[in-house]
């Protein structure tokens, strides 16, 4: 009934530009969904999906992930006002930092399409930085358990709030789309030191080209952090006149932990190869950053499957490489196990932000129904020292230097 | 044909009646998937590369550049897709899931029953279906593409404009 009203209301709002035909307004409802449980073999860091997670997954189950780490329900409204007018309306049960109900608010849009090759849109819109981070929750659009780790977890968001054009051409065999977009970001994740409400100006532009086998695109993003890290407390430490007589120059590491009014440029190339039988994903990117609490970082991936009936079996070799210089942290002139113990945990806060890790899967995919996938991957990672910055620190205690990952779930679509 | 037949039962007649009995069963089957439109509709004839490109969501302009309204046909919805694409449903299902939860492209409508279909594409001009042929009045539709059955395999029919 509510639904019913709701759509009447929509369409009595857009009832000038609604098409006259029985055919509209018409609508459909539709998900997706996953169900998994992550293990590892180490209790001292814990495994993420992405930075937006608030839980982690470990050896013993402490970060309490396992279950919530793959695991999440997407059900999506489509409206159809006309040939040329539509809406879409996503929303996602899953692990995320921040306020439930709106960042789990994926896509809520509207779209005109003035001309066949040309579409508009404005709301809500996945954030298109790379091959798959448009649709990197429908775990049954690829055959991975989730999207390669090295690569995907660090886009720090979701979704933007403004605006895009897509021009479509016909270029030999093939289509080639041209993306602009625009907007605002308002996306909340867990930092160490508490939740992130960044809100952060962004831009881009995408291009395209789809042949029957392949998809290449590459894309250019541009982000500028508009709110500051959860930093008070740091500051505090690094700023105290007390401490600065103890550890001399102490303050001049302010700017180390402050991310406002810093910027983000993420370059993106990939490619998929899908013949039915052989799958190949591949893709490459650098982030150049001003700031040194992140740093520049390179990371890229390759992914070969190969289709046997009903099932995929695959490997995915990955790797994330951060360029950040490190920060020396002033040594306290007494000894002072506090005064070693604060210059540790400034340590950590200002040098463990950038990534060196690599990783090998190997993993396998069985199309029990036509809407239904079985999955299962191993994941061992390598770290350089400091290394594990895609991975939350949850002791005090020297990391692993290698970590193993497993993983098994189902996904599906309705 | 049916000398063969006759000529097996003569000596074989258990097989006899199971190559009747397959024959018998198999025939309504087997049959020509066509592809339909409007009568209106602005594609004399279409190519399977655009009917393929059409149902992939890679295309979406007719040849009067209005935007295709295509149609999926439940009962035929496998063998449509495994002719053009050569992939299994399922792996249709994960590239939809692919585009249609990015938000950048909506999915074919799926209808099961074929009056349903019919109907919508009389009333859309740029709706395009697919049935089977022996539920098609031609003086409905246009039929802009036929997949001939081969004893169960699927052959694109070239149609003239």
């Amino acid at each position: 009934m509510t639904k019913k009203l709701a759509l009447l209301l929509i369409a009595f709002l857009l009832s000038p530009i609604i098409q006259a035909d029985d055919q509209y307004p018409g609508w459909s409802v539709s998900g997706f969904g996953s169900f998994g449980y992550v293990g590892t073999d180490t209790n001292s860091l814990g495994f993420i999906r992405n930075r937006t997670q608030t839980k982690s997954a470990t050896k013993s189950g402490e970060g309490g992930g396992g279950v919530t780490t793959d695991s999440r329900l997407g059900i999506q409204l489509d409206v159809d006002f006309s040939d040329s007018l539509h809406t879409t309306v996503q929303w996602i049960a899953r692990d995320h930092a921040g306020d439930f109900f709106e960042q789990n608010l994926e896509l809520a849009f509207i779209s005109w399409r003035p001309a066949y090759d040309l579409d508009i849109r404005a709301g809500r819109l996945a954030l298109d930085t790379f091959l798959i981070s448009e649709h990197r929750n429908v775990g049954f659009s690829y055959p991975w358990m989730r999207p390669p780790h090295d690569f995907y977890v660090n886009i720090s968001a979701y979704h933007f709030d403004g605006a895009d054009i897509a021009k479509q051409f016909s270029l030999d065999s093939g289509y080639l789309t041209v993306k602009a977009f625009a907007g605002y970001g308002m996306n909340h994740f867990s930092v160490g030191l508490g939740v992130f409400e960044m809100d952060m100006p962004m831009t881009g532009i995408s291009l395209a080209y789809e042949t029957d086998n392949w998809l290449t695109k590459a894309v250019y993003n541009y982000q500028h952090f508009d709110t500051e890290i959860p930093n008070e407390s740091l500051l505090g430490l690094i700023n105290s006149p007390q401490l600065n007589q103890v550890m001399p120059s102490l303050s001049k590491l302010a700017p180390q932990v402050s991310l406002k009014d810093t910027d983000l440029h993420y370059i993106s190339l990939g490619t998929r190869y899908d013949d039915a039988v052989w799958l190949m994903h591949a893709e490459i990117s650098y982030l150049a950053s001003n700031t040194s609490l992140i740093g520049d970082v390179l990371s890229g991936y390759m992914s070969v499957g190969r289709r046997f009936s009903d099932f995929t079996f695959y490997s995915v070799y990955g790797v994330a490489h951060g360029f950040h210089k490190h920060v020396d942290i002033p040594t306290p002139i007494v000894a002072d196990p506090q005064l070693l113990g604060i210059q540790s945990l400034l340590d950590v806060a200002v040098n463990n932000n950038t990534p060196k890790q690599q990783s090998f899967s190997l993993g396998a995919r069985w199309d029990v129904h036509p809407k239904i996938a079985l999955k299962t991957q191993w994941v061992h990672y390598w770290f350089e020292e400091n290394g594990a910055a895609y991975w939350r620190h949850l002791d005090d205690s020297i990391k692993p230097s290698q970590v193993n990952v497993w993983s098994v779930g189902v996904d599906f679509i309705f | 044909m049916f000398g063969l037949l006759v000529w097996i039962s003569y000596f074989k007649p258990m097989k006899f009646i199971t190559l009747s009995l397959l024959l018998l069963f198999t025939s309504p089957l087997f049959a020509d998937i066509v592809v339909i439109g409007n009568l209106q509709n602005s594609n004399p004839v279409m190519s399977a590369r655009d009917v393929q490109e059409i149902y992939m969501g890679r295309k979406r302009g007719l040849a009067d550049n209005a935007i295709a309204y295509p149609i999926d046909n439940s009962d035929l919805r496998q063998a449509f897709y495994k002719h053009l694409t050569d992939r299994p449903i399922a792996q249709i299902n994960a590239y939809w899931a692919r585009l249609k939860f990015s938000g950048h492209r909506t999915q074919p409508e799926i209808l099961s029953d074929t009056a349903d279909i019919i109907n919508k594409v009389k009333a859309n001009k740029n709706a395009i279906a697919y049935i089977n042929d022996q539920q098609l009045k031609e003086s409905e539709v246009r039929i802009l593409f036929v997949i001939k059955d081969s004893d169960g395999k699927y052959k694109d029919a070239s149609l003239t404009p």
